[in-house]
């Protein structure tokens, strides 16, 4: 921030408890250090923190400032302190310690200050240096360039420069959290505290009925919503952290970084070897290699975790290299899936798990689709397999599948279907990693089901989908044994199902072109359903059919027995399935009856969840 | 339980791509790696026959795939000069060495490290008179019934076996005069069941085999897989003494409006005005198994 004439800032307004000032020293008191010595304060402009420090850590308080008034103004109160322009650090480091002399430096600040001035790094690295010879810890702040309300008016083309403030016409540097980190980990500055100075609404919250900062405008609860994510540093007006030196840090270029194409994130208790070695078989037969695996292991006893090394340790030497272990030992299923979606390296991201099955064109599908498609979620299509366990005499226990390939999963992303239930096992996409690593979106750890179809659709209307109709996975069934399906009850899965779906409706959600129509139409059936041609409404019997009709038709029954429906129509004999929102009561019984009572629909009730 | 035995691993090329059989053979060594440190075998050639127009590796390729991988494998390579068909391209490379143990691949196979293992179980024991373990199939899993106690199955895919040489040879390996692409594995099957073997399907062990599904998730199969299982149909049906089913499905080709059927009917009907249709076997049906144009139960359909 710029310095001020004494005028313009009245001494007594500089330091306070909430404001950077009071942070600083605040952390500074947190911080268990020798109280002996100097308080190197560079930048120190009208000396704010000079007194408390005095007062609070018995510090000889020293001030450096490139402000002559400024430094005039603490000379005469009996401050120490001098005139200097910062420059390169070999200069700074000359002239500091010529003024320290003999004397031992117990802590530096450099607050509001790195800003201004025109060799940053060289600062950074003067401050590392002194910090490092001394073992003195460092408090620096900055302005926040990230602001919600800096980036808010930038998306409207607005940059208000102003006389003071986030953004002071003085500024040279500019700074975010990412920044301010990177450049401190290269010079060997290690953060050890943090009290940032935090505003709702800043100095730079105008005009305030532009639409991006207006507080009941949707567009800004929906940027704010996105926004939420990214580190929770939207609202933060200063950085002010405490650091102490140590070597530096090479921090990896995020920008160049050479990432595998996809990240592979396998979750697996231990409980299932044989399809653990199936999955990484899968794997290691596909087309596109450009990927990564991590093998989440949840909450591995030592016996599981030994045969799940085991078993990657086995795979050829070319196929290991891409393979890592992550242990998890704590949380729910959604747990495994966010650690190793932290840990991922790759462009996009997608779950397999431990008893999946995918073809050779897996990951070569993906990243087909994604070289048009960049930054949506791709999908490609599943089919269901029923599988049980089976252990012959010779063998050891395994799977066997027990039907054909069931095409239940739709090619097409249904955005409005996928409000309502999911249509996507979590094999058929691939995520952009931005989405978890910017935009801070986690799979639901209150949640131990359904935590895929959450992250899903808060995805998909993130950053859309593209769809390729190419078979390339088959999610395994399981007819006996344990599953996601059978772990857990109705209730709690009708409980999670509410909770979800309140979840979507307090949120924005932005809606992709091609929906309006269909939403239209929706609409339209329903009310034609709801009135009769007289304009009467109808009665409430056919309303409560009409929910039938429609509930069998979009069941998962319904959906199974397709096939049979099929090999009927082959054979002459057709399914009459009536418009449910233009059939009369009698068409309606006659479809509910017959659907009911087909064997179809007794064979596959298991099915049916609700 | 087999010790110290030696194995040949054997496959023929038709035009493959030399990526895909490197990594298959980098399967086959992990694999290998493990069946030798078992003491199973130890000693193990990977024999590949080529009946390519034109050879798919050369003489330097081979010495360097031996230069990388002959810790654990001899890898060896002999060009057919022509297409010999399956059957007989593996009868020719078995009679190439005299191994304990023949396996048999296709060239794109990928094994897991531990299907050798999985394979060589069931010859723990000599007097269960095994004659042939399949391996499991993925990510297509092959749909015909097994017994999920014992593994006994009607017949062995040739995607991924390991057979006994005595057993080959007292079968005098595959019928290659009958069969040139399909049904040779069905077949041979039967013929080590004729000789009171047992044909073992062994879902522990697993090898991934290269298919895919058409978009409306449906089994893909080419025209000349088509083709050849037709004309192979008919001949099954001959040489195993059914011509109960064999006039059906004559019945059925000569009416068809499909191509390839009437084609391998004029096939079968010139093999047999020249008198060389194969020897009948089986002549009370005791081995042979017709259920609704399968050679077996099939577990579900594709």
């Amino acid at each position: 921030m710029k310095k001020k004439s004494i005028d313009e800032y009245p001494y007594q307004f500089e330091y306070a408890v909430d404001n950077v000032y009071g942070h600083a020293v605040n952390l500074l008191s947190r911080f268990d250090f020798p109280k002996e010595g100097i308080h190197l304060d560079i930048g120190c402009g009208w000396g704010a923190i000079s007194r408390e420090l005095k007062n609070a850590f018995q510090l000889h308080y020293v001030g450096i400032d490139a402000d002559p008034d400024a430094v005039k103004h603490l000379s005469e109160e009996g401050t120490e302190a001098y005139q200097f322009q910062l420059a390169g650090c070999e200069e700074n480091i000359r002239f500091i310690q010529n003024l320290i002399g003999n004397r031992k430096v117990a802590s530096i600040s450099i607050l509001d200050t790195l800003e201004h001035v025109v060799n940053a790094e060289d600062v950074f690295q003067t401050i590392a240096a002194l910090s490092k010879q001394y073992n003195a810890p460092v408090v620096i702040s900055v302005p926040n360039f990230a602001h919600d309300d800096i980036v808010l008016k930038l998306l409207c083309n607005k940059f208000n420069e102003t006389s003071t403030g986030l953004l002071d016409e003085t500024h040279i540097n500019i700074f975010t959290e990412e920044k301010l980190a990177a450049i401190s980990q290269k010079y060997g500055l290690h953060q050890i505290g943090q009290q940032d100075v935090v505003l709702e609404k800043s100095d730079q919250y105008f005009p305030k009925e532009l639409l991006t900062l207006a507080d009941q405008s949707s567009l800004r609860q929906l940027l704010l919503g996105l926004r939420k994510g990214m580190k929770e540093n939207g609202k933060v007006n200063q950085f002010v952290r405490l650091f102490i030196a140590s070597h530096g840090v090479q921090s990896a270029d995020n920008h160049s970084k050479q990432r595998p194409f996809l990240s592979i994130i396998t979750r697996t208790v231990g409980d299932r070897p044989q399809e653990l070695k199936e999955v990484l078989l899968c794997l290691t037969g596909q087309e596109c290699t450009d990927f990564e695996v991590l093998v989440v292991g949840h909450k591995l006893s030592v016996d599981k975790q030994l045969v799940v090394e085991g078993i990657i340790n086995d795979l050829p030497d070319w196929m290991r290299s891409k393979v890592r272990l992550i242990r998890v030992d704590r949380g729910n299923r959604s747990t495994p899936l966010n650690v190793g979606f932290q840990q991922a390296e790759g462009q996009y991201i997608s779950i397999l798990d431990d008893d999946d099955i995918v073809f050779s064109n897996w990951v070569d599908e993906f990243k087909k689709l994604s070289v048009t498609n960049y930054g949506k979620i791709l999908k490609s299509v599943s089919v269901r397999q029923e599988y049980e366990t089976v252990e012959t005499s010779y063998g050891n226990k395994t799977s066997r599948a027990v039907s054909g390939f069931l095409n239940d999963y739709p090619a097409e992303f249904d955005y409005i279907t996928m409000l309502h239930h999911n249509q996507c096992p979590g094999l058929c996409l691939a995520f952009p990693r931005s989405l978890f690593h910017d935009f801070g979106l986690r799979f639901d750890e209150s949640i131990n089901t359904i935590e895929d179809w959450d992250f899903i659709v808060r995805s998909a209307f993130i950053c859309g989908v593209a769809s390729t109709p190419v078979v390339t996975n088959i999610y395994r069934w399981w007819i006996k044994g344990t599953s996601s399906q059978s772990l857990h009850n109705q209730q709690e899965w009708e409980d999670n199902y509410r909770y979800v779906q309140n979840k979507f409706n307090s949120q924005f959600f932005i809606m992709p072109p091609g929906n309006v129509k269909r939403l239209s139409a929706l609409v339209g059936m329903y009310s034609q359903g709801a009135s009769n041609d007289s304009g009467i409404l109808v009665n409430d019997e056919l309303v409560s059919k009409r929910k039938i009709a429609h509930l069998i038709l979009t069941s998962n029954s319904w959906n199974i027995t397709k096939p049979m429906r099929l090999v009927k129509r082959l054979l002459g004999k057709r399914t009459c399935v009536p418009d449910i929102f233009s059939a009369g009561e009698k068409e309606l019984d006659e479809f509910i009856f017959n659907a009911q009572n087909s064997k179809s629909w007794k064979l596959t009730r298991a099915f049916r969840k609700s | 339980m087999i010790q110290n035995r030696s194995l040949q691993i054997q496959s023929v090329l038709y035009h493959n791509e030399p990526q895909r059989i490197i990594r298959s053979i980098k399967s086959i060594a992990r694999a290998v790696d493990f069946a030798i440190n078992q003491r199973l075998f130890d000693e193990v050639t990977v024999y590949y026959g080529d009946g390519s127009q034109n050879p798919v590796f050369n003489e330097q390729e081979i010495e360097e795939l031996n230069a990388e991988f002959g810790e654990y494998v001899k890898i060896r390579y002999h060009y057919f000069g022509s297409n010999l068909g399956s059957a007989r391209g593996h009868n020719l490379l078995a009679s190439l060495t005299d191994t304990d143990y023949i396996m048999i691949i296709n060239p794109d196979i990928l094994l897991a490290p531990d299907t050798i293992l999985q394979l060589a179980k069931p010859y723990a024991e000599p007097n269960h008179k095994v004659g042939i373990v399949e391996a499991r199939q993925m990510p297509i899993e092959h749909p015909k019934a097994y017994n999920p106690k014992t593994g006994e199955t009607s017949w062995a895919s040739t995607a991924c076996v390991l057979i006994p040489r005595p057993v080959f040879e007292k079968v005098n390996g595959f019928d290659a005069d009958t069969f040139f692409l399909y049904c040779d594995d069905v077949d041979f099957s039967w013929m080590i069941r004729l000789q009171g073997y047992k044909v073992i399907f062994q879902p522990s062990a697993v090898a991934f085999h290269d298919k895919t599904l058409s978009n409306n998730a449906a089994w893909q199969t080419s025209d000349a897989e088509d083709y050849y299982s037709a004309e192979a149909g008919i001949l099954m049906a001959y040489k195993w003494s059914r011509s109960d089913i064999l006039s059906n499905i004559l019945a059925y080709f000569d009416n068809s409006n499909i191509s390839y059927y009437k084609k391998a009917a004029e096939h079968f009907r010139k093999l047999k005005s020249e008198g060389k249709l194969p020897q009948q076997v089986d002549p009370d049906h005791k081995i042979g198994e017709f259920i609704n144009n399968n050679y077996g139960k099939m577990r579900f359909s594709l």
